[in-house]
Parts: C-alpha cells; sequence; structure tokens
C-alpha cells in the first residue's frame, strides 16, 4: 500500500521531530508506531492497536524528518483505524472526521456542558464561534492577471468568513480574478484521515475531487488553511489517488510571490505593534517555514517574533476531544511561555490553531489575509490622512 | 560415552534421540548452535509438495515428518500453510504431473482460486493459471536447535560450543577418545562410539577417522527482506530450480534458493551477481519485488552423499536429497549421517541412534516421535526491563541469564541484532550489560567480532534504504562509539 | 556579480553553517531539504581529526594547518583555519553556547569507554585536555545506553574513578530512551529529581572531583540545569555523549534553526530534483523553489545525496551523474567517498567527494571548512569579510594550539 514502508533504519530522527514524545512520557512515539507496529502487524495480523496511538496529532513532523522516506505519519493514521472505540466516541469521531456536514450547521460546535461531556468533547478547549461568509456574486471573467480559484475550506466557511472575504479582497487588489471553491461546503479529507479513518477520508475527498469546480484556466488554487493545503498538495495525488487540477499555493507564499511591489511600498505607513508568527506544524512539513515571518516583515511590520512551537496542540478537532486535552495544553503552554503575557497580534493559517494558540497565549490571533487585508485598509486611511493634512 | 559431532539439528537429534533411551551423550561444536547450515537454511518445513514429482521417497519423509514436528515441537513451528503458484507462462503441464505426484504420497492438497492467493499475498504475480494449497510451515531453525539443547541438557546430556573435535583416537582400530579444542585449551574424552553430523564438514571430519566420506557440496544463496510481505509460504509450481519459495518468517520474508557447486565446507562469499540472478527469477513471482528492501544476504551450503558410482552428475539438485547413514560402528566404532533436510532430522537422527544403540546393547526404542520438546519461559516474560533491542524487543530480563556468555551466543537465542538496525545501535547497549561480566578489552573484542559478522550478510545488498542503514551504521560505530572500523 | 540570494539544499551541519554565512552577510536565503540532517545524531561535538592513513593524528590542530591545502581547494590553511574558528565560536556565542577554543588539543570519552580527541564541544559535553584528579561516573538505572562500568574504563589514570547507578524515576517506563530522559529533566519535577538523587549519591567526594553524567540534561531548558546541577554539587559537571539520537546535536539544532529562521532564512520542505537555470531548484512535484545560485550540502549516502543502487552503482541524486561503481568484490567503503567534486560551485558537508568522517574523525571541520568553501565559490571574499554572526562580533581568534599527543598521551597515562 504504502512505498517504503520497509525502509525505516532506526535512526529515531522521527523521534526526536515528534512534539507528542517530549511532552507526553506514555506515548511510544513515531518509529513504535509507525514502521515498528506496521512490521509487527504484517507478521501478527489482528495485532491489537498500540496505547496511546490515538495522541499522535498527526502533525507529521516525523514524517519530514525521515531520511529514508518512509510514510511514518500515514502508517500511523492506519495503525490508529484498527482501535477498538465505543460506540459513542465512534459517533463523536464520525462528526468530527466530517467537518464539512458540521460547517453546514456551525451551531453545533457551540455544544457544551454535560452533553458535550457525554460525547466526549473536551469542555475546556475553546471552540469556535459561527462567522459565516458572505458569498460572492458573479465574479469577474478574467482579471488584467488571470483567474486563481479560492479554497474556501469548511471553517473558514463556518467560523472565519472574514478571511475568505479579505483574500479575495486583496487578490482583486493584485489584479487577479478570483473563483471561490467548492460551491458546497465540503473536506479535503485531512480531518478524517487524521483520525485515524483512512477510507472515510479517501471517500470524502473524492467527493469533493468531484465537486472543486476547477476549470481550465485557473492558474492556481489559493488555500487559506495549511492543512487544507498540504492535503490538496501531497496526499491528494499521493494517498487518495486524486489529480489536483491547478497547483495548490498557500496564501502567504502566494502574496509574497505575487502582490506588485508597489502594494508592499503602500503597507509601510501604518504601525503594527508586536506581531508573532506561527507556522502550523502542516505548513512545516508540506511547504517549510518563513513564509509568514517574511510576509510580516514585508508588510512592514514594527517587530516580528517567531513562536518556536513545532506544534501548539490544536492540531485540527485534536484538542477538541476530551482524551487529548492534557497533551494539547501541555503543548500550547510552551507558546504561552514564550509570549509570557504580552500583548499583540498572532498570524496563524490555520482557525483551530489561531482558537487554541489566543486561548493559551491571551494574543489576539488573525488569519494573515486579514491582517495584510486590515494594513492595507488602515494604510489607506492613514495615507488619506496624511494627504488630507497636507492639504489644510 | 557417545561423542556426536556437530550442533546441528542432525546432532543434537541424535543427541536427544539417545538421552531419551538413556544413553550419556557429549555434543561438540566448533562454533555456536547453528553454527553450519542448520543456523543457515530457508526456514522451511517442507510439506513434501517440493519432492513429490523429483524424488517421492523424501517427499513421503517430509510429509511424516511434518506432521511429527508440528506434535513435538510446537513452539517452534508457525502453521501458516503454504501455496504453489503456476504462473499463465509456465510451459508444460507440470502441475498435473506435481497433483498426481502429492496424490501419491497422500500429501493433502487443494486446489484454491488464484484471487484467494491474491487477498493473502497482495505482491504476488497478477497472471496465476492455477494456486493449491499444501500444509507447508515454517521451522524457527535457532529456536528448535535451542529447544534441542535446553531438552537435552536437562536429561543429563552435554552441548559444548566453540569446541572443536581436533583429533580422533583410532587405537586399534576402533575410536576410543577424541582430543578437543575448547575456549580453555585442549581436553580430551574417551569415547565409544563417534558420530559424524558435521554437516558439509562431514568429510573433513570423517578424515580424523580415516573413512573419508565422499560428499558433494552445493552452496545455496538467500535473501532476507525486511518486512514479511506475505503471511504463508509462497513456492513457485514448476521442477525445483534456483529462486522459487519465499518463506516468511517472523517479521522478514526468506527468499530462496540456488545451488552452486564448491569444494568448500564453508559457506560461501556472497556475490553481487548472485543476488541479482535470484532477485530476476523472485520478480517472476512477485513483479515489485525490487522495490522490497533487502536486509541481509546470506548462504549455506548443503552436502550430499556421492558414492563414487554417481559422480559427474551434472546439478547437485538431481541427485536425491534423501539422506544416508554410514554405518561403521561394528568394525570401527563410527557412525555418520549425511545429506536430508531440516524437516527430516528427526527421522535421521532416529535411524542413526538406532545404530548407536544395537551397538552398545541398548534395548530401548526410540522415543522422539512423541515426546514433547518442552518450551522454557514464554517471551512475554522476557519483555520485562530496559529494552536493549528495539527492533526485535528484546529486554534485558532475556539477555540476563546470558550475560556470562560472549555476546555472540545472545544473539541466536533472543533475535538480539537481527532485525532492521542490524546492531547499529543495540549492541553498544548489550556491551553495557556484558562489561558487568567481562573486562573492557574482552567486550571489545566481542563487540568488533559481532560487528564482523554482521557486516557480511550487509555489505553484498547495499543499495536503497539498506545503503542508508550501513552508512549509519558506520557513522554510528566510529564517530559515536569510537570503535575501530575494519 | 554578488547575488541577492542563494539556496542551500540541506539542513544537516554543513547546510546549515552555508545559511548562516549567507544570512549573517544579509542575503537572502532559502534552505530546501527532504529531511533531517544528521545533526540529531550527533552528540554535539565538532570532530576535528582523529586518522591520517591509519595512524591517530596527535595534533589535529596542526594537521589541519599543514593539510588543509592539500585536501580542498582554497587559500592557505592557517589563515583560513583561524578565520573560520572565530565565526564558529560567534555562532556558538550566538546560540548561547560559548566554548572557548582551547589551547592544547582535547580528548572526550565515548559510551563505550573509548577516547577520542575533539575539537569544539558545547559547553555541557565532556572534554579534557589532561586526565582528572578524580571522576565519579554516574549512570541511570535503566538507560542502558550508558553504562557507569563502560564509560570508566576510559578514565584510566592516575585519577580516582567511582561509579555509581542512579535509580529510576517514578514515571520511568521500559522504552525511555534519551530523548524522553531529556525530556523529563525539563521538566521542574524531573530537575528536582536528579539533583536530589546527585546529591544523595554521590555525598562530599574527593576535592576536584569530576561529574560525568551520561547525556540527558534537557532538550530546552539544558543551560538551567547545568548550571544549577554543578552549584548545588559544587564540582563540574560533564555530559557524555551517547549513541544517537543525541540531545547534544538536537540542542545545537534546535537553537540553530530557531535563529535562522528568525533572521529571515527561509525553509522549504521537499525533495530537490533539478537545480534551475534562472537560480534556485525544482522540487520532485515540480513546484520551483529558491533563487539565485544553489549549493548543495545533502550529505552522502546517509543523507540522501548519494543513491546506491542494486548494480552497485553510486549516482548524485539531483544531477543522477555517475560517481562510482562496485565492483564484485570492492570494499564497499570506498562508496561513502563518493561526492562531488568543489569545481561543480557550492557543494559542502559530506556530499565532497573524498570526505570520509567515520575514518578520519573530522565530519565537524569538513562541514565548516567545505561549507565556507562553497559559499565563497558563490559569493566571493564573502568569508573573510564577515564581521558579525546576528549580534555578536566576529573577534579574529589568536588560535594555535599547543599538541603534543593530548589523545596518545592521555592512553599512555
Ligand atoms: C540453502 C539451503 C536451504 C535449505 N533450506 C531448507 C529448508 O527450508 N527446510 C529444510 O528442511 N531444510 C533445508 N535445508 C537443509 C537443512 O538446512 C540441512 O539439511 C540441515 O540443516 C543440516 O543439519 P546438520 O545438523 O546435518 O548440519 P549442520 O547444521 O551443518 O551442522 C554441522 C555442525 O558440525 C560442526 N562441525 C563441523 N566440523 C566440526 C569439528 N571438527 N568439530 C566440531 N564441530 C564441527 C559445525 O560447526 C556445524 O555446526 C537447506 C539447506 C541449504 C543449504
Ligand atoms: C550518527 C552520527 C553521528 C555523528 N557524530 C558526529 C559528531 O559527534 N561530531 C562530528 O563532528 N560529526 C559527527 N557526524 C558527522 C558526519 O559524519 C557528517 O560529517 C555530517 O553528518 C555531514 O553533514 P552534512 O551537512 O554534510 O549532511 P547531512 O547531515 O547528511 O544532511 C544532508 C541534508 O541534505 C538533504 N538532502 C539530501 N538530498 C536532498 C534532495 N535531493 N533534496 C532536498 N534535500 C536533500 C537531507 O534531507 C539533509 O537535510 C556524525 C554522523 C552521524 C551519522
Ligand atoms: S521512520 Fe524514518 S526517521 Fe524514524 S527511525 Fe525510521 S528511518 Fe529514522
Ligand atoms: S504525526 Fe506528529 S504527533 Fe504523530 S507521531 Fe508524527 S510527529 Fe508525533
Amino acid at each position: 500500500m504504502f512505498d517504503a514502508d520497509d525502509a525505516c533504519l532506526k535512526c529515531s530522527l522521527c523521534v526526536t521531530a515528534c512534539p507528542v514524545y517530549r511532552e507526553d512520557p506514555q506515548f511510544p512515539g513515531p518509529k513504535v508506531l509507525g514502521p515498528e507496529w506496521h512490521r509487527a502487524a504484517l507478521a501478527l495480523p489482528g495485532l491489537t492497536a498500540a496505547d496511546h496511538v490515538d495522541d499522535c496529532t498527526f502533525c507529521q513532523l516525523c514524517e519530514a524528518a525521515c531520511p529514508a522516506d518512509v510514510p511514518v505519519a500515514h502508517l500511523i493514521a492506519h495503525h490508529k483505524a484498527s482501535q477498538a472505540k465505543s460506540p459513542v466516541v465512534r459517533l463523536r469521531d464520525a462528526v468530527l472526521a466530517r467537518p464539512h456536514l458540521m460547517a453546514r450547521a456551525p451551531g453545533l460546535a457551540g455544544l457544551g456542558g454535560p452533553p458535550a461531556r457525554w460525547v466526549g468533547l473536551s469542555v475546556e478547549t475553546r471552540r469556535p464561534r459561527p462567522q459565516p461568509l458572505r458569498w460572492p456574486a458573479e465574479p469577474a471573467a478574467t482579471g488584467a492577471r488571470g483567474i486563481v480559484a479560492l479554497f474556501v475550506d469548511c471553517f473558514t466557511r463556518a467560523y472565519d468568513g472574514g478571511a475568505a472575504e479579505a483574500a479575495s479582497r486583496l487578490l482583486k487588489a493584485w489584479g487577479y480574478a478570483v473563483r471561490w471553491v467548492p460551491r458546497e461546503s465540503r473536506c479535503c479529507g485531512a480531518a478524517a484521515y487524521a483520525a485515524g479513518q483512512p477510507a472515510t477520508a479517501r471517500r470524502i475527498a473524492a467527493a469533493t475531487a468531484e465537486d472543486l469546480g476547477v476549470n481550465h484556466g485557473v492558474q492556481a488554487i489559493v488555500t487559506l488553511n495549511a492543512t487544507c493545503d498540504g492535503t490538496l498538495r501531497d496526499e491528494w495525488p499521493r494517498y487518495f489517488h486524486q489529480d489536483v487540477p491547478a497547483p495548490v499555493v498557500p496564501f502567504a507564499a502566494f502574496a509574497l510571490a505575487e502582490a506588485p511591489p508597489a502594494f508592499w511600498d503602500s503597507l509601510v505607513a501604518s504601525p503594527s505593534g508586536l506581531v508573532f508568527v506561527h507556522t502550523t506544524c502542516r505548513a512545516k512539513v508540506s511547504q517549510g517555514e518563513g513564509a509568514l515571518l517574511a510576509l510580516a516583515r514585508r508588510a512592514g511590520a514594527d517587530v516580528v517574533e517567531r513562536l518556536d512551537v513545532e506544534c501548539c496542540g490544536a492540531a485540527g478537532s485534536y484538542a477538541f476531544k476530551a482524551e487529548h486535552h492534557g497533551v494539547a495544553q501541555r503543548l500550547g503552554r510552551r507558546a504561552a511561555g514564550q509570549v509570557g503575557g504580552r500583548s499583540g497580534t498572532l498570524l496563524v493559517d490555520s482557525g483551530t490553531c489561531a482558537l487554541h494558540l489566543s486561548q493559551m497565549t491571551g494574543l489576539y490571533a488573525e488569519h494573515p489575509a486579514r491582517w495584510l487585508d486590515q494594513r492595507r485598509r488602515g494604510s489607506e486611511a492613514n495615507l488619506g490622512r496624511s494627504t488630507a493634512a497636507r492639504r489644510t | 560415552m557417545v561423542v556426536v559431532v556437530g550442533a546441528g539439528a542432525t546432532g543434537l537429534g541424535v543427541a536427544w534421540d539417545l538421552v531419551l533411551r538413556g544413553v550419556p551423550v557429549t555434543v561438540v561444536d566448533a562454533g555456536d548452535l547453528g553454527h553450519g547450515t542448520s543456523g543457515r537454511f530457508h526456514g522451511l518445513l517442507h510439506s513434501g509438495g517440493r519432492y513429490v514429482v523429483s524424488d517421492v521417497a523424501a517427499a513421503r519423509e517430509c510429509w511424516q515428518e511434518n506432521q511429527i514436528l508440528r506434535r513435538i515441537a510446537p513452539s517452534a513451528v508457525e502453521d501458516t500453510g503454504g501455496f504453489f503458484i503456476e504462473g499463465a507462462d509456465e510451459e508444460g503441464d507440470f502441475a498435473a504431473e506435481w497433483v498426481a505426484g502429492c496424490r501419491a504420497v497422500g500429501l493433502p492438497v487443494s486446489d484454491e482460486a488464484p484471487a484467494r492467493l491474491r487477498g493473502l499475498v497482495p505482491e504476488v504475480r497478477r497472471d496465476l493459471r492455477r494456486v493449491f494449497r499444501v500444509p507447508d510451515a515454517v521451522l524457527e531453525g535457532f529456536r528448535l536447535l535451542h529447544l534441542l539443547r535446553r531438552n537435552i541438557v536437562k536429561r543429563g546430556g552435554v552441548v559444548l560450543t566453540h569446541t572443536r573435535v581436533a583429533r580422533v583416537d583410532m587405537t586399534g582400530g576402533r575410536v576410543v577418545g577424541v582430543d578437543m579444542e575448547g575456549p580453555g585449551g585442549r581436553d580430551r574424552i574417551a569415547c565409544d562410539v563417534l558420530v559424524n553430523a558435521a554437516g558439509p564438514w562431514a568429510g573433513t571430519v570423517s578424515q580424523l577417522y580415516g573413512d573419508p566420506i565422499p560428499l558433494q557440496l552445493g552452496g545455496g544463496l538467500m535473501l532476507i527482506f525486511a518486512n514479511r510481505h506475505t503471511p504463508v509460504v509462497v513456492n513457485r509450481l514448476s521442477p525445483p530450480g534456483d529462486g522459487d519459495i519465499l518463506v516468511p518468517h517472523q517479521s522478514v520474508a526468506i527468499f530462496g534458493t540456488t545451488d552452486v557447486r564448491q569444494d568448500d565446507p564453508e559457506p560461501p562469499p556472497v556475490t553481487r551477481a548472485e543476488v541479482l540472478r535470484l532477485m530476476a527469477s523472485g520478480r517472476a513471482m512477485f513483479p515489485t519485488m525490487d522495490s522490497w528492501r533487502v536486509l541481509r544476504a546470506f548462504t549455506g551450503v548443503r552436502p550430499l552423499y556421492q558414492p563414487a558410482d554417481g559422480k559427474g552428475e551434472a546439478g547437485s539438485r538431481r541427485v536425491t536429497r534423501d539422506f544416508t547413514v554410514i554405518d561403521r560402528v561394528r568394525d570401527a566404532g563410527v557412525v555418520a549421517v549425511v545429506g536430508g533436510k531440516f524437516t527430516t532430522f528427526r527421522a535421521m537422527a532416529e535411524r542413526t541412534a538406532d545404530v548407536v544403540a544395537r551397538q552398545l546393547g541398548v534395548s530401548a526404542p526410540s522415543r522422539t516421535r512423541t515426546q514433547l520438546l518442552e518450551a522454557g519461559v514464554s517471551r512475554a516474560a522476557d519483555s520485562n526491563g530496559p529494552v536493549v533491542c528495539e527492533c526485535e524487543d528484546v529486554a534485558t530480563a532475556a539477555l540476563a541469564p546470558m550475560t556470562a556468555e560472549p555476546l555472540s551466543a545472545w544473539r541466536t537465542p533472543t533475535w538480539l541484532a537481527m532485525g532492521p538496525c542490524q546492531g547499529t545501535f543495540c549492541l553498544h547497549r548489550a556491551a553495557g550489560l556484558r562489561r558487568q561480566r567481562a573486562s573492557a578489552a574482552h567486550v571489545a573484542a566481542e563487540v568488533g567480532a559481532l560487528r564482523t559478522e554482521r557486516d557480511r550478510g550487509f555489505t553484498s545488498v547495499l543499495w536503497g534504504a539498506n545503503a542508508q542503514e550501513w552508512a549509519l551504521n558506520r557513522a554510528v560505530r566510529a564517530e559515536s562509539l569510537g570503535e575501530a572500523l575494519p | 556579480m554578488t547575488p541577492g540570494a542563494v539556496t542551500v539544499v540541506g539542513r544537516g551541519p554543513a547546510g546549515l553553517f552555508a545559511a548562516t554565512l549567507l544570512a549573517a552577510a544579509g542575503l537572502s536565503v532559502h534552505v530546501v531539504s527532504s529531511s533531517s540532517g544528521t545533526l540529531p545524531l550527533w552528540s554535539g561535538r565538532f570532530n576535528f581529526r582523529d586518522w591520517d592513513q591509519g595512524m591517530v593524528v596527535d595534533n589535529p590542530w596542526d594537521w589541519w594547518m599543514e593539510h588543509g591545502e592539500q585536501h580542498f581547494v582554497g587559500g592557505t590553511a592557517r589563515a583560513r583555519w583561524r578565520r573560520l574558528w572565530s565565526i564558529w565560536r560567534a555562532v556558538g556565542q550566538q546560540l548561547g553556547m560559548d566554548s572557548a577554543i582551547p589551547e592544547r588539543n582535547r580528548w572526550t570519552v565515548t559510551p563505550l569507554g573509548r577516547r577520542r580527541p575533539v575539537f569544539w564541544t558545547p559547553p555541557w559535553e565532556l572534554a579534557l585536555d589532561r586526565a582528572p584528579v578524580a571522576v565519579a561516573v554516574v549512570g541511570l538505572e535503566g538507560l542502558l545506553d550508558f553504562e557507569p562500568e563502560l564509560v570508566a574504563d576510559g578514565f584510566q589514570g592516575p585519577g580516582a574513578v567511582r561509579t555509581l547507578r542512579l535509580p529510576w524515576p517514578p514515571d520511568w517506563h521500559r522504552g525511555w530512551n534519551t530523548v524522553r530522559w531529556g525530556a523529563f529533566l525539563d521538566t521542574g519535577s524531573g530537575a528536582d529529581w536528579l539533583e536530589q538523587q546527585l546529591v544523595r549519591a554521590l555525598g562530599r567526594g574527593p576535592a576536584g572531583e569530576l561529574v560525568v553524567l551520561p547525556q540527558v540534561l534537557g532538550l530546552s531548558r539544558t543551560d538551567v540545569l547545568h548550571q544549577r546541577l554543578e552549584r548545588r554539587l559544587d564540582r563540574l559537571v560533564r555530559e557524555v555523549g551517547l549513541a544517537p539520537p543525541g540531545l547534544g546535536g538536537m540542542r545545537l539544532e534546535a537553537r540553530w534553526t530557531a535563529w535562522l529562521l528568525s533572521s529571515g532564512v527561509q525553509m522549504h520542505h521537499g525533495r530537490v530534483r533539478a537545480i534551475r537555470d534562472a537560480g534556485g531548484i525544482t522540487l520532485t512535484d515540480g513546484r520551483p523553489v529558491g533563487e539565485g545560485p544553489v549549493i548543495l550540502a545533502t550529505g552522502g549516502i546517509l543523507g540522501g545525496g548519494v543513491c546506491l543502487s542494486a548494480d552497485g552503482t553510486g549516482v548524485d541524486a539531483i544531477h543522477r551523474r555517475l560517481l562510482g561503481q562496485l565492483a564484485e568484490g570492492d570494499d564497499p567503503a570506498r562508496a561513502l567517498q563518493w561526492g562531488l567534486v568543489l569545481g561543480d560551485g557550492g557543494v559542502a558537508g559530506r556530499q565532497t567527494a573524498g570526505c570520509d568522517p567515520d575514518v578520519h574523525g573530522d565530519g565537524g571541520a569538513v562541514c565548516l571548512w567545505t561549507a565556507a568553501e562553497a559559499v565563497d565559490r558563490v559569493v566571493p571574499g564573502l568569508v573573510d569579510r564577515l564581521s558579525r554572526i546576528g549580534t555578536v562580533e566576529v573577534a579574529v581568534l589568536d588560535v594555535s594550539v599547543r599538541g603534543p599527543q593530548t589523545h596518545k598521551e592521555a592512553q599512555r597515562v
């Protein structure tokens, strides 16, 4: 099923990269849960799942560290699938694995108190508040610099509509016609895969692919969420056997590469205060790190600091599950320790990470597209004011 | 006193048979348990299916012993079952002949849908004409050898390893004593009957008592893959040839084998050309085999009794695999047993022990057919304490009883250093344990020896991930641990 | 013409050092890598030189002075090394790991109790230039990677050596490895536990006693714990690096990459398939990444820069160029020295042909030397012009290290 599933060198580089391994003394780590378990399971069919396999956040940092291309995290996702769970937990997991359906009834996320406890949701972890987006009217046929598709993921759609609107405004300002895709609330499959439901993930991804609505002439699919970004670009072709009709580019990278110099020059005017950036674990794996920091600096932020945290602990719906509360808190505490009560803005391109990190650090978390759009508008206003001042 | 030369399956089998009859026995081996072919074989508990056409007697014996071994050594047999597969491009109708052969031997064989096998072994070739199921199984050779030793010793027998039989005292034309070289220097034991069970070295040993045994030796190459790949034994259904069996073995799979004439009883070095040749025949059964990670390659030597009249035959595979007992006990006090298979070791041992017992006037019959070989502590209890070997999950509890022995003796009873890392990481932990009983200089020498042994299987299959593993192995040894490289 | 941006392939020590030089000079730097480099497998020390043609190198410093020019292309070795060590010391200071360049050659002890010469070590790692008066080698029950008896063998000399073993802590589990231990000792309760155990087990001990521990003193709070233990025990405390994974290398890597990122270096994850004429590289999935000239620090067979095939050939993984062929019966160790040559532009670290740190014991030195060479090839004169690393000024050291023979001398006593 996988290439290189037998290539493990036992070097433990994956273990050195795993954030959960350091925080959870019971967690056996990627080498044991991935290639070693897989090897044993081939020899002992029906082998029961290891304790604590579910504590893996599927950040894939282990896999990105592996010098032998072992699909460590993906082997763990399949390992998770062999766990026995109670019917209630199975139901909860089935719902959390389909965030696109949740997004069609965003209020559900607020489920609290005893019902939440009963289904195994963490009542302490902050959950998102609905903030649906205004779907745009008929988009322009084409822009001066072409057409891009904006992948509106289920979280953005239900809880952070403003980010999509902001990204759309910016892209238009840079000369692109913007198509919002997909029409319906759909999921890339990441949530199901991370929770150890690879077959479901594949089905969900197939339905999304069918519905994507990216046609010829679209130059790029711009994503707003780092996890969807990585899933579309890496996992679709490799693990879901789905073609992606255009290059997938995260918003920050697209901005850095395509926003005209004049745009950046126009931003310098407005003060930013202290800006933190967090590159999510999945972005580190599917892209790398440094783009957000570069974006903040390019946009003229006064003081930018990088959160020195591998994985914040949110990990999609991971932190919403009661049994993961402890690990999610411990992971998040590293960020809290670094911020140390200072106030400022945190740029992060994942809604659940934003939620978790703002709860842990007290920072005001913002999608980079929104932040950039605000700076643009702020600069325009400033500029307006200063020209007005000059006139008087 | 009976002295058995060789602690392979055959020698230990003879000793086991004799101690059960109350005969005092000492087994002497120049190396560790399984130093010879018994530690370098394919691991198949033959159903006999491979021989039903070429050697009916051998096939019948395999099937009979297969059933016996399952009963007396259940802890060393994994009942995987086996398949014979016929590809669509196979010429002639060997299958018909083969099915008839199975029937003649009484081997239970069932015709299966190819799809069923593909369900079990997704990587098997897709164009299969016919697929048959046979009662093949997997024989855990080392476990069986250790089982035999434990039971022999429990009943008063003696097993001396790292002790070579250097001279046989034939005063008056009969064996009266044996000179040995062991860790403690030279030693001599009195001997009434000498059993030559020295496998490929049987010819060499026979010269010590002046009755040279004509042997034809053939080296066979096997490849160990890092993962198991198949839950069942897969045989190619065609006249026995090179590279036609894949055997799952705990976490690995072993593919083999070849047969190359040689004169030296030592296992031949592995050549890259032969590895590639074997891989080519493997590809015919498993098209994706090139992408499987090879962990090691190793060779074993088959000794076949070849009396003068049969000489000059082409490949040794044509010769019967049945074994021969060369009985010189009445005139010289010596009996030799050569040939055969691991699967049939018990039958060979019984026939040999009969000869010895008759000579000694012991009337007790053989009991090995029914006597259970008792297993020691379970693997579960052994996994207590800090982990030493991560690949095969060997913990201190499993090694504790062995710390007084050299590191090389820790490997086969526990599987230490046998997994994908090939000892890279576990050996320094093992060295620490050993240091509690031996000097630093001793430990260094033992680590070096085990490294050399592991390197041998490594270096001829250096490509892909295995090459990376080897580079890592070198760096850990030289840079982290400061070991001297060869 | 000086490029404005450079792309470095590989994030092993060679790649990180190249990126450091470039970033410190104010260039825009992209680091692309398909996996972790080998740093987390190191104990943290930079090996200098151990062997030359089957002989122990008595004075690695002098060896480099005399032989550097022969082994690599470049200016005079003496001036070059002075410069490189000055820069490297500044890097260490910037990363909070100041360690003086020694006046005498030094050695360390491996977990198998062997001695080996070392040059630069982080502050927590054992490095001696003479036999200590007294040593307490302290093992941890359950951590088989460090058996005090074995390690103590490396200290035989006039000094008193005692071995101790601390019990395992309450939370201990049989699968704990060094990383787990390090994470445990990063916590407050872990640090308290170790301090209490050490105080109890060591007692007063002889004057000037050196305490030697396995390398488990935390990952992110090492300095705090290390200083606390030295204060409380009133003795020097040093770690012995273990077999991989190595906490020392992990600490170094974590600090180093964090600093590079904060300095504006962009890290990209992916496997490089080709180098683009227009600058930067192309990944296997077709994405173009980075800009400017490219430095390859792709790290030999283990790093993935050199691929060995079943037929015995070795190719460089990016250009698909044949580097060598193992014939039947060849010593396969030859393949470990295959690689690219400097003439091809920027190539650094273990990917450099002819380098075999396993045999020569010079991995760290080769990484520094070749990374500087590669950087100078894409930006001529950069290394000599560099005046600061981050906030730390490059103070030009007047290094001349006295031998002789700390290594052998130590072995004799
Ligand atoms: C490539 C290959 C694959 C095989 N696969 C299978 C299989 O899948 N299934 C199967 O049933 N059979 C298989 N066989 C056959 C089987 O392995 C052998 O028949 C069996 O192991 C022989 O055991 P033995 O005890 O006779 O010889 P050995 O195991 O060779 O034992 C002889 C011992 O004598 C010792 N010795 C030699 N000289 C001296 C001396 N002077 N002093 C002291 N000791 C000495 C040696 O150290 C050695 O340990 C295979 C054989 C080969 C070559
Ligand atoms: C276990 C171990 C312990 C060691 N201990 C020490 C020590 O204590 N002291 C010491 O001085 N030296 C030590 N070494 C040094 C070592 O021998 C080398 O000198 C050193 O690791 C080389 O580093 P490097 O930067 O050249 O390559 P590596 O560290 O191997 O890094 C190679 C990098 O290139 C990347 N890469 C390769 N191909 C591609 C591609 N196509 N696309 C993208 N990226 C690619 C890899 O992902 C990786 O990031 C140790 C080595 C090992 C393995
Ligand atoms: S999975 Fe990869 S990183 Fe982890 S131990 Fe194996 S080879 Fe190393
Ligand atoms: S995916 Fe992340 S949490 Fe899971 S084992 Fe890998 S590194 Fe650890």
